[in-house]
């Protein structure tokens, strides 16, 4: 029988088929050995808290774990928010936790809350973009890696008794796709009974008219189904806390006491603080993470490696290979880059070129006009020369012509000098 | 009602009969010649509530008056007040006690603090009180003043949000912006949050931001020394007890046999009356039984003659600069130049210099290459 079963399965894929198995195996231990095995590595788990200042979020945290977390009160007058983690290492019987609570300090105080929300979907987005860029290294250590991503974003909602305030929900809009959120009324003792269920009525109808997704208690697993489906219908839970105890009939019980009566945070009846950790702690918190890592942190993932460029294969092709995309990548980029420096280097070549062109036409052209300088130069050289002869010349005629006049003069007087001798001598002859 | 019972007391009772005629000359009857005319006249009251939506503001005026103001009253949902503005209602009702009749206005100022961007927010608030200062500013300086409408804000009550660890930014804002214009009386809302200790180191808190931040809050009068210890004792307690931290309710509950004010919880009935639960009671006694006027006389004396004198000087510097404008008062006299325009002058001239400077330099530079 086996051996032909096994050749039936190694020729074609069909669905497995189940058998019955005649005696007891043991693989029905797998899951304690996974248990044991999560046990010594210790669970990590990250709570971000989102509310106003002083709405009660550092005593819930108290409450919930039954410790003091050393939180400094926070003042109203930050400029923005900022988110502070705080890591804490719990031990309860064998299991350890490592706790991070992150306060998103000082949200709801500023006058203009326009940006508010985005330290806190930045900070989120840095937790998950940390895991992917483990995930993402040749060398890994992804079992040694302490997992800073948000887990849980527990919303405090003031309890105005209206509904919800509309910071809450550009907020919760904002981080609905990157977390779980479970929304709390806080500081619950200020609301009656009645005015709580219209108040809860109304909160859940503006979420959902506005779209946006909460956290469910999933209803898969058959064992906390029904628990968890109860609780569904209890959402938004109104929470009380408080780290003092007061005594109540011959108990000490934590509680708050005031002049009219004793708020009990254990008492089901008084608030929804053990429905809370019921739901938060006792039975979800694993669902949580694993929504964490498989819901939003793969939308995270996508989006991010879309934006990088890379693309699933479809079916036929070959099996997609994040190293092989990732090398082609780096190739392309690299030719890229090549290309573009050759182009450069031409251009810068080009401009050199024409520069050199355009200084010859300049030399060029500078020649030419001192040539035509020089010819003009010459010309004129010419003329003035000319003009010199001219004058020279005239200056001879004039002084021959003087010199004639001169001589004639001579003659003249030298003639009438002779004159009278002559006429003496005609005289004489006559 | 006590104060009734005190101005009784100081009524005139001619004692003598025999002295009557000689000694008695009757102006004692004054004070009951003010009640009577008082009465006749009626009263109006102006109070404007602030706070942020969701603190009890509604709930706590129906208490105070004990009327229900804000019968049709539409309550926005989230998604429409992202950008709300701040809008001013007035609701204006006539009652009437034992003979006295009270004109009261509420002014509501639906809006503030909602929205996500938030700055500013308190400006539709000072645009309403300074309009109603002018409104009356120009009434009174107007030829016909014999029915004067007085619509002037006379107290504000702030509404601190219980859930902080003290003051936030917007309500610093708010208070500074009209703690010159409004007597600004703080609450604590929804007390019924918070256990005696709590208030205690609330009240604290507050009181200190208040004076860190320079707010100047509706300071109560300082008792005459003549009066009896028991109102010097109120008095002291009063003022120990500032900011009030007050609880409201529309219903009535059956509590101890007794049908109370109160909220009901699982877990105890708060009365609003008691005073062990909260100060609503010391606010109530204030705000009607003992201060109401001095509220009112507050308003005149120092807000709206300090918006007053402000006015004038804006517009006779105004009168300097232009020709003659449109102006309720009359003929005023030329001022000298203030300060304000001599340090312009001043530094008008500073700029010339430093330009002429410029220019030189330049010159130089030039003169070089």
């Amino acid at each position: 029988m086996a051996a032909t079963d096994l050749e039936r399965f190694s020729s074609a894929e069909p669905e497995p088929r189940s058998l019955s198995l005649g005696g007891h195996v043991g693989f029905d231990s797998l899951p304690d050995q996974l248990v044991s095995k999560s046990v010594t590595q210790g669970f990590s788990f990250n709570i971000l808290c989102v509310g106003e200042t002083g709405i009660g979020k550092s005593t819930l945290m108290n409450t919930l774990f039954n410790t003091t977390f050393e939180t400094e009160e926070a003042s109203h007058h930050e400029e923005c928010v900022r988110l502070r983690p705080q890591t804490y290492d719990l031990q309860e019987s064998n299991v350890q936790l490592k706790l991070t609570i992150v306060d998103a300090v000082g949200f709801g105080d500023q006058i203009n809350k326009d940006e508010s929300y985005r330290p806190i979907v930045d900070y989120i987005d840095a937790q998950f973009e940390n895991y992917l860029q483990e995930e993402l290294k040749i060398r890994r250590s992804l079992f040694d890696y302490h997992d800073t991503r948000i887990h849980v974003c527990l919303y405090f909602i003031t309890p105005t008794g209206h509904s919800l305030k509309s910071l809450d929900l550009v907020t919760m809009k904002k981080l609905d796709s990157k977390v779980n959120i479970i929304p709390i009324i806080a500081k619950a003792d200020t609301i009656s009974k009645s005015e709580l269920h219209k108040f809860k009525i109304k909160i859940m109808g503006e979420l959902v008219s506005n779209g946006v997704q909460i956290y469910q208690f999933p209803t898969d697993d058959e064992a906390v189904a029904e628990i968890n489906a109860v609780m569904n219908a209890h959402l938004p839970f109104a929470v009380v806390g408080s780290t003092e105890e007061v005594k109540v009939g011959n108990k000490l019980v934590r509680a708050r006491q005031y002049p009219w009566g004793v708020v009990q945070v254990e008492n089901e009846n008084h608030c929804d603080f053990v429905k809370l950790r019921e739901m938060l702690i006792r039975v979800n918190m694993e669902d949580l993470r694993e929504q964490t890592h498989s819901r939003h942190y793969e939308l995270y993932r996508r989006c991010k490696l879309e934006e990088m460029g890379f693309q699933d294969s479809d079916g036929d092709s070959q099996p997609f290979s994040l190293q092989e995309t990732y090398e082609a990548k780096r190739k392309e980029f690299l030719s890229e880059l090549q290309r573009k420096e050759e182009e450069m280097r031409q251009m810068f070549v080009n401009k050199v070129k024409e520069t050199e062109l355009e200084l010859k036409e300049k030399e060029r052209e500078l020649h030419e006009k001192f040539e035509h300088l020089k010819r003009l130069h010459q010309e004129e050289k010419r003329k003035v020369e000319e003009k010199r002869r001219e004058l020279e010349e005239e200056t001879n005629a004039f002084n021959r012509r003087k010199a004639a006049v001169e001589a004639l003069q001579s003659q003249a007087l030298h003639a009438t000098s002779q004159q009278p001798l002559r006429k003496d001598k005609d005289k004489k002859k006559s | 009602m006590s104060t009734g019972l005190r101005y009784k007391s100081k009524l005139a009772t001619p004692e003598d009969k025999q002295d009557v005629d000689k000694q008695y000359v009757g102006f004692a009857t004054l004070p009951n010649q003010v009640h009577r005319k008082s009465v006749k006249k009626g009263f109006d009251f102006t109070l404007m509530v602030a706070g942020e939506s969701g603190l009890g503001k509604s709930t706590l005026v129906h208490s105070l008056f004990l009327t229900d103001l804000y019968k049709e009253r539409k309550l926005l949902s989230a998604e429409e007040r992202i950008s709300q503005t701040v809008e001013i209602l007035k609701h204006t009702v006539d009652i009437e006690e034992k003979g006295v009749k009270l004109k009261l206005t509420i002014v509501d100022t639906p809006g503030f603090g909602d929205a996500v961007n938030n700055s500013e927010c308190w400006k539709p608030v000072t645009d309403y009180v300074d309009q109603q200062f002018e409104q009356y500013f120009r009434d009174e300086s107007g030829l016909n003043r014999k029915n004067i409408q007085d619509n002037r804000v006379h107290c504000c009550l702030y509404f601190i949000s219980p859930f902080g660890h003290g003051l936030r930014p917007v309500d610093v804002g708010f208070m500074k912006a009209l703690h010159e214009k409004v007597n600004i009386v703080p609450l604590i809302a929804k007390a019924d949050c918070l256990v005696p200790g709590e208030i205690r180191k609330l009240k604290e808190r507050i009181r200190e931001e208040i004076d860190k931040f320079g707010i100047h809050v509706y300071q109560f009068p300082e008792c005459d020394s003549d009066e009896d210890e028991d109102f010097k004792q109120q008095d002291r307690e009063l003022k120990e007890s500032a900011p009030f931290a007050v609880i409201g309710s529309n219903t009535v509950v059956e509590a101890k046999g007794q049908r109370v004010r109160g909220r009901l919880y699982p877990w105890g009935i708060v009365e609003v009356e008691n005073q062990a639960h909260c100060d609503f009671v010391k606010l109530r006694n204030m705000l009607i039984r003992t201060h109401m006027h001095d509220l009112k006389d507050v308003t005149c004396d120092v807000h709206y003659e300090n918006y007053r004198a402000q006015c004038i000087q804006q517009m006779t510097s105004k009168l300097t600069q232009d020709s003659r404008m449109e102006s309720p008062i009359p003929i005023l006299p030329l001022p000298t130049p203030d300060a304000e325009t001599e340090k312009l002058i001043r530094m008008k001239d500073e700029e010339l210099r430093r330009m002429q400077e410029m220019l030189q330099k330049m010159k130089l530079q030039m003169q070089d290459q």
